[in-house]
């Protein structure tokens, strides 16, 4: 950047939190004061060539990510984030300025691919809250609009919501605590952490994102009401009732027919314990049995791993990479160029989009023909 | 057994018992929404604080006499709240295990079950509100329980906190295989057409 660009404060902040860093953190990294950082950040002082070069190294940026305003800034109440109370700010904040570049990069792509057009039912609704039997309803419409049926397993669940104009992401080490969260701004949006281990769960991810998109549309949501609705959306999107009743009752008694169970989850891949809150809130088993059946999951170590989660196929998004592929092949814009569009180094783009690109270098010479 | 609680005690209307499970389901709700393992919380931390949650929001509630029929009666150590004149409690647990300590009255509730044993035949039941949940959960299910001074069941009413979904299904179903969705399609876009003079001129 030269001496007379501007340089955009919020942008500093932008890269530090997508870091993770805290300005005293980033201060040392660059042998600088926290007071100087924040200075930076609040347009108060403006950083000499080697100060920016500092920044730019210690950031993962390009000095011309310092150059234009951020324009489109995530806010913490636009995102359906799980555990919102607990989620400490650190965290949230870096969650947030991932997705703020990531909705750059779907952007990117959107003006020069045809993405699949968003494709959600609305659910006409007034009041502050769903009954059990609204949710069901909406779960059974969002079935019958996607031509799934409500008898059939789903195979792939990320194919299902990126035919719905569903842009997904993954993204690893920033915690364990951010499981997933969606936005549904420009685009919809599903950033999903790529922590956890069990398919299952992913599936469950993204059914409750989805539950989200459906009912909460301009809702700020995170607490246990809005939650309950979009896991209680989930199961039955995941494992409609009329099927339920069908396959899961001959394990109704008095005791767990574990065996049947597992093999549901095979069948569904849905979660052991995502059967059993199924099942009880169709009332399909008495609470003492989904209390138990609970503590049988935790007493044998499959509160987060369940057994057969590896007889489940495993799911990645394949939107993203295919958009990535079309845009190097037919117009010949490589990884680096989208990096050095969004003014980020290559890992961190592949950090956002959980892309490790390929043979790139040969590409370095090529000049983009629509870029 | 299958008396509903009004009818073995006219204080304990399906509206209030709703009113006040209602009010410590969202309670607990809200309590779990805060629940965090990392910072150290455990069941345990999680069951004290949404017992102590709830007892202060009832006793705020029973203070401010929205609910002219709630108020307190013991409100620290055995926590019992009256609604109209009959003393309830409320806990976390199996109505058939609910623990005998859990079952004792407090020196108050004792005072008043002898005051109100003249009015009503049943008066000596003792009424808990029950949350028959597992720890994570605001409610899986809640009871209004009544036991007896043998501490047996004479009354355990699931209290309808949401609607029931409604059980349809396919006669005779087959197991389909699962659906199998194509890849989401992506194309390019088409570019806009430049004009070309050469062919404007000819």
């Amino acid at each position: 950047m030269k001496a007379n660009n501007i340089f955009f404060g919020d942008k500093l902040r932008l890269a530090r939190l997508l870091n993770g860093l805290t300005q005293q953190q980033l201060g040392e990294s660059i042998s600088a004061s926290r007071q100087f950082v924040h200075q930076m950040e609040s347009g108060v002082k403006q950083p000499a060539a080697d100060v920016l070069n500092a920044l730019c190294e210690a950031l993962q940026v390009k000095d011309s990510f310092f150059a234009g305003p951020v324009g489109n800034d995530v806010k913490f109440e636009q995102c359906h984030f799980r555990k919102r109370k607990t989620t400490p700010v650190g965290i949230a904040n870096r969650v947030l300025a991932f997705s703020t570049i990531f909705e750059q990069l779907v952007d990117y792509i959107n003006e020069r691919l045809e993405l699949p057009i968003v494709n959600f039912p609305v659910i006409g609704h007034s009041s502050s809250c769903y009954s059990n039997s609204e949710i069901e309803l909406a779960a059974e419409e969002c079935r019958k609009m996607w031509g799934l049926g409500l008898n059939t397993p789903i195979a792939k669940m990320t194919r299902v919501l990126e035919n719905a104009g569903v842009v997904i992401t993954q993204f690893n080490g920033v915690s364990e605590k951010v499981d997933a969260l969606s936005l549904n701004r420009k685009f919809p949006i599903i950033v999903r952490n790529d922590a956890k281990e069990s398919v299952c769960r992913m599936r469950f991810d993204l059914a409750h994102e989805c539950g989200h998109f459906v009912l909460h549309d301009g809702v700020e949501t995170g607490d246990h009401i809005t939650e309950s609705e979009a896991n209680k959306f989930a199961s039955a999107f995941l494992f409609p009732r009329s099927a339920f009743i069908n396959e899961f009752i001959s394990a109704k008694g008095s005791r767990l027919n574990w065996k049947l169970i597992y093999k549901l989850k095979i069948r569904w891949g849905m979660s052991v314990k995502a059967i059993l809150y199924r099942a009880h809130h169709l009332d399909l088993i008495s609470a003492q049995q989904y209390r138990s059946g609970n503590v049988h999951l935790n007493k044998t170590g499959q509160s987060k791993i369940e057994e057969h989660d590896e007889d489940i196929q495993p799911e990645t998004p394949e939107l993203l990479i295919h958009a990535l592929e079309i845009l190097r092949s037919q117009l010949g814009i490589s990884f680096n160029h989208i990096a050095d569009y969004l003014g980020v180094d290559p890992s961190m783009l592949s950090t956002i989009t959980g892309v490790i690109p390929e043979n790139e270098e040969y590409l370095e010479n090529v000049t983009p023909i629509f870029g | 057994m299958e008396e509903m609680p009004w009818e073995l005690n006219p204080d304990l209307t399906r509206d209030r018992i709703t009113a006040i499970a209602s009010l410590i389901a969202s309670k607990r709700g809200e309590v779990i929404d805060l629940h965090d393992e990392v910072l150290g919380d455990t069941p345990r931390s999680l069951g004290m604080r949404c017992y102590e949650c709830c007892r202060t929001e009832i006793n705020q509630v029973a203070d401010s006499k929205i609910w002219p029929w709630l108020s307190k009666l013991t409100p620290e150590g055995r926590f019992t709240f009256c609604i109209e004149n009959t003393p309830v409690r409320f806990s976390r647990n199996d109505p058939k295990d609910l623990p005998n300590k859990k079952l004792v009255t407090s020196f108050e509730t004792q005072k008043q079950m002898d005051w109100i044993n003249k009015s009503y035949p049943y008066a000596s039941i003792r009424w808990f509100i029950v949350f028959d949940t597992f720890f994570k959960n605001a409610a899986d299910a809640v009871y209004c329980v009544g036991y007896t001074e043998m501490n047996e069941i004479v009354c355990q009413w699931q209290i309808p906190l949401e609607d029931k979904v409604t059980l349809i299904s396919e006669v005779n179903a087959s197991l389909p295989q699962p659906v199998n969705v194509e890849a989401a399609p992506i194309k390019l876009k088409r570019q806009p057409q430049q004009k070309n003079s050469s062919t404007d001129e000819s």
